[in-house]
Formats: structure tokens, C-alpha cells, sequence
């Protein structure tokens, strides 16, 4: 009871008429990491954020330290002791790591007003000796010429400098390769072991089990469970998130044998992250692309589709051989790609769900007239068919949850009945019932003839998915596995071997 | 959440036709809150002056409204487009002069009276400097701020140079039809110009692809191109539509006044920003309508007429403008907040 840091009664959030959370507890110990768990909208965010003071709950009590407390902002949650890093970067890009660390501290203005950069820069190194920091990144270094895992790194030790007893984590290895994982969560355990709580709102199971003391999970903004992690077992685990059982999460393969090349690359260069690349797609074939971040998968299928304009070699699609100097040349090819980054790039969260759907399929084919009629039944029957829930399709697509976020997006390639399917980190960030009917999706959309090229840091779900896995090394494909001969091991051989070099985070 | 059972059993006719009209009604109040909002606020301004000042609602004052509000509601509709892209367009006052001064010289230093001449070079220096607006923000991928700025100083400095600062006079009668002159009884050209090139704006944002991609662009311009957009030729247009546009009200202006001042235009980058404010539009791009602007544009045009009427000094009029453009975003910020 004593060791009891934060306990949270009662917590109610209401968007508009809809309730986020309905009167959901929440406890947390010193030295424990809390695993807060459930599917998108289910709540486990918004309890993040109402912990760390970045919204305030409409109903309920936080006592933190013994003391009833309500903040009104981070700031003030920050002084008392709890810090967050939230999924979208909260550093300031042109500004260097020592100075993004230390921007808030008094400590590091002379006088109050005159920046101390000899001090904080001795002051990140300490940071970083006495972490046990083993990424070798400069203080002076600017935000922006970091990668994005690194930069996510120093949010976290922007978060311990100011002395955070509790650091809430949302995401936190949304955007991490497998190498990177395992630093952080080497980082995480050191902490928890000299006192520090954790609060870790996450997707993925296998994070839960490796590092959770305990796990609470959230659906509908109710609690539906509360777990040590000992005494629970992952399908306890989906039960309680989805309500019910999912099954074996990667027996989802009904192939039918390639057919002819829809996609041939050949020699393709571009910068030092793609260098030579040459490999084809062939209807209805899933080929994997797995590599660590920064391995130049992205920059690769970027290239294929025209959104990088690639310096040598050749791209075959339907029958149009050259390289592509826009999407819309692709597109018109028969080619479509779900990006990375799904706000950024994916997604036009001003416009309503509908015309997000229609937007490819017009830039296309459309004529001069917008047939809204057409583009209303079109969007409606596409939301069916992928259970995007969006009560009104022409309400802002930036009203959605992260999953059906993405749903949208691949609404408006399917929408354009594309032959050829680029999937770029298709899950990432999405709750494990979303994935699996994904999963299920990628799998009936190559059974009908679809060739579909997967980047995905995620090895498990390229293992399950992929007729043929490429994998990717600074900027080159080195090896290319079979179905039957890829496995987690063999994939991370090729990915991280590097002459003379210790596999590390190649950024 | 996922696979929870949702409203699949939404089926027969009856059903979707219920569904599909109370959904209009709300898809409609919530497309249109603000511009709802600041109609609201015109109809009740209009209210108020018609009280106050009991010539208000004589013909000859709404004619004068009508008037006062052509040439900036003109350059509002590119303004808008511009601004839905994300982009601002601030040479228009210097674009305006420059169209009107040259067309002017074009006309007066011929033998005679060339005036179909002058209207045409007018109309296509106007939609030429556009151009090159555009062509610089979308093709030369440099900030739209930046570029009109530096637009604004060229064409009201070659204003100069070409005018040696001085205005043309004696301007003819034909040239000043657009200015003056009437299509029938009371409904004078310039009104009915506005009404027209409205219609076309607003049709084409609402209804037409081009119109669908300017959203498009300004809500999330690599978005949009990683769709398949060209977004490229499709910035170009809002900024030529603009330097088209200018043109327009440069000659309806001169012709009024008889006579084409290298003043013409001074101020009309912020009269018109104004106007797409007040209406609702949002600065960063991808939110907004030309209803909005329309709205925005009789708000701070009737608001200037009552307060000459009331006789209030004229110096007063920026104050009130500007309170109504802090008030129109406060107003939407809040509503936001409690919807």
C-alpha cells in the first residue's frame, strides 16, 4: 500500500457526447512498469495524458505522492515529479540535443536569462555516462539531423533529467527498430531498478511480457482487466483487450501460385540509401522488405513509386519501363502506397472521410466534375468492407482513431483497384484486432491477384505474410529469403551484419 | 473496439432515405457553423443600422454598399483560393495599379481611342504578374509570403516608373462603362461582374476537381501529391485566378473614378485577407468557402458604411474592422472549444 506512487479514482473524459473513459482506476507503483494496454479509443492515451496534466479528467481524483493533486498542465505535472513523451515528437528540431534537454531548466541560464552551453553540454554528457546511455550522440548535435528513434531517445532523457519519478510512455517503440528496442528497454530496467515508475501505453504483447511488472487494460474506456504480468498469458491478454478470441494471430495464408511480373526493378539508385536495387513483384505474391531503421527500406519503395526522383536504374510497371518522376505516373501504372507516416503523408485530416477515400482514384481517372453522389456510395461501401467505424463519412478524417486513420488511407488506394500495393509499416502504432483484420486483408487482397510489396519493421508480421523477404543493409538488398527459409534469426543475420562492425542502430 | 458490432444492420430503403436526409441537415449546419456564426452577425449589424441610422436601407445607400464592397469582394475570391491552399497572396493592390496603368498608357499613347486594347493588356498583365506568382511558388518551391511580398514592391515601384507618378485622366467613356454603366435598370456592371465571377469560384471549389485539389493541397500538400495530385499546376492557378481578378476590379475602380491613379490598391492585401479571415477561412490552408468570404466582405463593407453614416470619423473605421477580426476568430476558437 505504502509504495503506492499514483492512484488515480474514478477518471471520466468526455469528447463532445462520447465518453473516453467511464470511471476507470488506475494505480501505480515506485520502481514498476505499468503496462497500460487496449485497443485505439479504448482510453489507455487519454489516461496518459490526464496523468502527465496534458488534459484535465471531468470527473475523478489523482493522488500523487499521498497528496490529491490536479494539474493543470505538463508543467506543473513535471515539477511534481511525472513526466511524458507522447508519440508525436515534442523537441525542437533546430535547436541541439543538450539545448532541446535542458531548454526548461533553470540550472542552465546564467542569471536566469543567459544560456550556460558549456554546462549543459557537461551536464547531457553526465546524463548520459550515468544512464548507462550506449548510443553515441553528440550534444551538440542538432535534433534534426538525428534519426527519429534517436530523437525519441532524448525525449526520454529530457523527461529523466528533470528528475521524473513517473515517466509515462506513449508508444514509445512505435517508430524503433528491434536493436533500438532493446536499448531503450535496457535503459527502462536500469531505472525501474534505482526507483524510477514507468507507465507504458502499448500495442505489442511481446514488449508487455518482456518488461511489464503489471498490466491494466482499457476497452470501451472501461477496465476490462488488471494482470501481473507472471501469472498472464497472452491470449488472457487479447481477451480481455478484444473482448474475445482472436486465434492464432498468423495462420492467415491462402496464396495462390504468382503470377506474371507486375513490378520489375532493376538497377535502382538513389543517394547512399539505395544502391543498386533490383528485384520484382509478381501478382498475387506478398514480398517482405525487413531491414533495421535507416537500412533505406523507405527511401527504396519511395523511389519505386516516384515520390523520390531516383538517379539511375529502371522501374517496370504494367508496361512502362523508366523511371518515375511522380506518384501520379505510378499511380496511373496501376501502383499504390500507404506511407510511413500516416499524418504526415497519408492522411488529409481537414477533409472529410469520403473525399480522403476519393482523392486517388479522382487525381486519376476523374473527370473535370466532382460526382459526390458516386463518391459518397463508393466511400460508404468501402467503409463496410474494411469495418472502418466512422459514423458520418463526411466528418474530418482526423476525428478517427489511429487504426481506422489507416483504414482510410488504404480505403482510398483500394478505391483505385490498384494491381500493385505498397505497404509501408502498415500496423504500426495499431491496436492488435485492427492488425489481424489487416492481416486478414493483405492476405485476401493477393489471393485475388494483387501483388503487395510489405516494408515493415515488425519481423513477425512479414514472417507471416511474405512469400519472399527482401532484406535491406545500407541502402542494399542483401539477401532474399524464401517463405519456408526466412525466420526472425535468419532476417537479423543479414539485417545487422556489418563488416567489422558491431550490429548497432545504422541511423 | 475492432469487430465490435457497429451499425451493419443500417438496410432498406427507408432506413438509408432518413438516414440521408438528417445527415444532409447536420452535414450542412456543421459545414457551414462559422459562416452561420458571422451571418449571423451581419444580419444582426444590418438590424442595428437600420435602427440607427434610418437611411440604411434607402436604395441609394445599399447601392453604395454594393459598390464599396465590389473591388475588395473581387480580389477576396483569389485571395480565398490562394489562402485555402495555404498560400497568401500580398502583391494584389500593387498588381491592381500595375494591370490598370499599363493597359491605361497602352490605350492613351495610340492614335485614338483603343480601348478594347486597354481592357485586354489590363486584363493580361493582371493574370501575367499572377502567373508568375504562381509559377514561383509552385514551381520555384519558394514561400508565397515572400514572393508576393516582393511582387507588391515591384509592381507598385514600376508603377511609378512607368506613370513618372502620375494619374490618367480623361479617361473614355467607353472604358468607363464597366465603372459606371448598367446591365438593366439599377443593376450596374461591376455588380453583376461580381456575382458572376462568384458563382464561377464557388462552383468551382464546391463542385469541381480542381476545386477538390486546392482543399486538398492546402490541408496536406505531400499528402496530396503522394495521392497521385499534380500539385504543382495545381497552385498556379489560385495566383493567376488572383492576378486575373486584380485586373478586373483595376478597371471597374478607374472607370468609377474616371481616371487611373498608381495609388489604386494601396491596402487591398489586408482589406481582403480580412475578409477571408472574418469568413472563416484558416490561414494555414484546407478550411474554409467563398460563402464565408462573401459574408466577410458585406461584414466589414456595411460596418464602414454605418459607421460613415452614423458619422462617426472615418479614422475610427480600422479600429472597428480590425475588433471584428480579432472577435470572428475568438468566436470560432470558442465554439470550437465547446463543440
Amino acid at each position: 500500500m505504502d509504495d503506492v506512487l499514483l492512484r488515480a479514482t474514478g477518471i471520466t473524459k468526455r469528447y463532445g457526447g462520447i465518453a473516453a473513459l467511464r470511471g476507470v482506476d488506475l494505480e501505480v507503483r515506485a520502481g514498476e512498469v505499468h503496462a497500460l494496454m487496449g485497443e485505439n479509443g479504448a482510453g489507455k492515451s487519454t489516461m496518459a495524458k490526464i496523468v502527465a496534466g496534458v488534459q484535465a479528467p471531468d470527473e475523478g481524483t489523482i493522488v500523487w505522492d499521498g497528496v490529491p493533486v490536479a494539474f493543470r498542465d505538463t508543467t506543473e505535472a513535471v515539477r511534481a515529479g511525472i513526466a511524458i513523451v507522447l508519440q508525436e515528437l515534442s523537441l525542437i528540431p533546430d535547436l541541439s540535443v543538450a539545448e532541446n534537454i535542458f531548454l526548461v531548466h533553470r540550472g542552465a541560464y546564467r542569471g536566469g536569462w543567459w544560456l550556460d552551453r558549456p554546462t549543459i553540454r557537461r551536464r547531457t554528457r553526465e546524463l548520459f555516462e550515468r544512464l548507462g546511455w550506449d548510443l553515441p550522440v553528440d550534444p551538440d548535435r542538432k535534433v534534426a539531423d538525428l534519426s527519429v528513434a534517436e530523437q525519441q531517445m532524448v525525449e526520454i532523457l529530457r523527461a529523466l533529467s528533470q528528475e521524473a519519478r513517473l515517466v509515462v510512455l506513449d508508444e514509445p517503440t512505435a517508430t524503433l527498430s528491434p536493436h533500438e528496442v532493446g536499448v531503450l528497454f535496457a535503459l527502462i530496467r536500469r531505472l525501474r531498478a534505482r526507483g524510477t515508475a514507468f507507465l507504458l501505453v502499448t500495442h505489442r504483447l511481446e514488449e508487455v511480457f518482456s518488461l511489464a511488472d503489471r498490466i491494466t487494460v482499457y476497452r470501451d474506456g472501461s477496465p476490462s482487466g488488471s494482470f501481473l504480468t507472471g501469472a498472464t498469458t497472452e491470449p488472457q491478454l487479447i481477451r480481455a483487450m478484444v473482448g474475445r478470441d482472436l486465434g492464432d494471430l498468423f495462420a492467415v495464408r491462402h496464396r495462390t501460385p504468382p503470377g506474371e511480373p507486375v513490378l520489375t526493378v532493376r538497377g535502382l539508385c538513389r543517394g547512399r540509401h539505395v544502391r543498386d536495387a533490383s528485384f520484382g513483384v509478381r501478382r498475387g505474391e506478398v514480398v517482405g522488405v525487413a531491414g533495421l531503421v535507416g537500412a533505406g527500406r523507405t527511401e527504396l519503395i519511395r523511389a519505386v513509386f516516384g515520390a523520390d526522383r531516383a538517379e539511375r536504374g529502371e522501374v517496370v510497371l504494367r508496361g512502362r519501363a523508366g523511371l518515375l518522376d511522380s506518384p501520379a505516373a505510378a499511380i496511373r501504372e496501376g501502383a499504390a502506397m500507404v506511407p510511413e507516416d500516416r499524418k504526415a503523408h497519408g492522411l488529409l485530416v481537414d477533409l472529410p472521410i469520403a473525399q480522403n477515400v476519393a482523392l486517388a482514384d479522382l487525381a486519376a481517372r476523374g473527370g473535370f466534375w466532382l460526382r459526390p453522389g458516386r463518391e459518397l456510395t463508393r466511400a460508404r461501401q468501402l467503409v463496410a468492407d474494411l469495418q472502418i467505424k466512422a459514423p458520418r463519412l463526411w466528418q474530418g478524417a482526423g476525428s478517427l482513431s489511429g487504426g481506422n486513420q489507416q483504414k482510410v488511407v488504404l480505403a482510398k488506394w483500394l478505391a483505385t483497384e490498384p494491381e500493385l500495393l505498397i505497404l509501408d509499416e502498415p500496423t504500426r502504432g495499431i491496436d492488435v484486432g485492427t492488425k489481424f483484420e489487416l492481416y486478414g486483408l493483405i492476405d485476401r487482397l493477393a489471393a485475388r491477384g494483387t501483388a503487395i510489396l510489405l516494408v515493415s519493421s515488425e519481423l513477425p508480421e512479414i514472417l507471416a505474410l511474405a512469400d519472399r523477404v527482401l532484406v535491406m543493409r545500407d541502402g542494399a538488398l542483401v539477401a532474399e529469403l524464401p517463405h519456408a527459409e526466412a525466420s526472425e534469426e535468419a532476417i537479423l543475420a543479414h539485417a545487422a551484419r556489418a563488416p567489422g562492425e558491431v550490429p548497432t542502430a545504422a541511423a | 473496439m475492432a469487430g465490435a458490432p457497429q451499425a451493419r444492420g443500417v438496410t432498406g430503403p427507408h432506413v438509408v432515405r432518413a438516414r440521408r436526409t438528417g445527415e444532409g441537415r447536420r452535414r450542412f449546419a456543421e459545414e457551414y457553423r462559422v459562416e452561420g456564426a458571422m451571418l449571423a452577425a451581419l444580419v444582426l449589424l444590418c438590424a442595428a443600422l437600420s435602427v440607427a441610422a434610418p437611411n440604411f436601407l434607402s436604395a441609394g445607400n445599399l447601392r453604395n454598399v454594393s459598390w464599396q464592397v465590389t473591388a475588395i469582394g473581387l480580389i477576396a475570391i483569389g485571395q480565398t483560393l490562394v489562402i485555402l491552399t495555404g498560400g497568401i497572396d500580398l502583391s494584389v493592390g500593387g498588381i491592381a495599379a500595375f494591370a490598370a496603368m499599363v493597359g491605361g498608357l497602352t490605350m492613351t499613347r495610340g492614335s485614338g481611342e483603343q480601348v478594347a486594347l486597354g481592357i485586354a493588356v489590363t486584363l493580361l498583365v493582371g493574370l501575367a504578374v499572377g502567373l508568375v506568382n504562381g509559377l514561383l511558388v509552385a514551381y520555384g518551391r519558394l514561400a508565397a509570403f515572400i514572393v508576393t511580398l516582393g511582387m507588391l514592391s515591384i509592381t507598385n515601384s514600376l508603377t511609378y516608373v512607368i506613370s513618372d507618378a502620375k494619374s490618367i485622366v480623361g479617361l473614355p467613356d467607353a472604358y468607363r462603362v464597366w465603372g459606371r454603366g448598367g446591365a438593366f435598370d439599377g443593376l450596374p456592371w461591376y455588380t453583376l461582374t461580381f456575382v458572376v465571377c462568384f458563382a464561377v469560384g464557388h462552383i468551382l471549389l464546391t463542385r469541381t476537381k480542381p476545386g477538390r485539389f486546392l482543399y486538398a493541397i492546402g490541408s496536406n500538400e505531400e499528402a496530396a501529391r503522394l495521392s497521385g495530385v499534380d500539385v504543382r499546376a495545381y497552385k498556379v492557378l489560385p495566383y493567376a485566378a488572383t492576378g486575373l481578378l486584380c485586373a478586373v476590379a483595376a478597371l471597374i475602380l478607374s472607370g468609377r473614378l474616371g481616371a487611373i491613379d498608381p495609388d489604386t490598391g494601396t491596402g487591398f492585401e489586408l482589406d481582403t485577407i480580412a475578409a477571408v479571415v472574418i469568413g472563416g477561412t484558416s490561414l494555414f490552408g484546407g478550411k474554409g468557402s467563398l460563402v464565408g468570404t462573401l459574408i466577410g466582405v458585406f461584414l466589414i463593407g456595411v460596418l464602414n458604411n454605418g459607421l460613415n453614416l452614423l458619422r462617426v470619423n472615418a479614422f475610427w473605421q480600422g479600429t472597428a474592422v480590425g475588433a471584428v477580426i480579432i472577435l470572428s476568430v475568438l468566436v470560432e476558437r470558442l465554439s470550437r472549444r465547446r463543440g
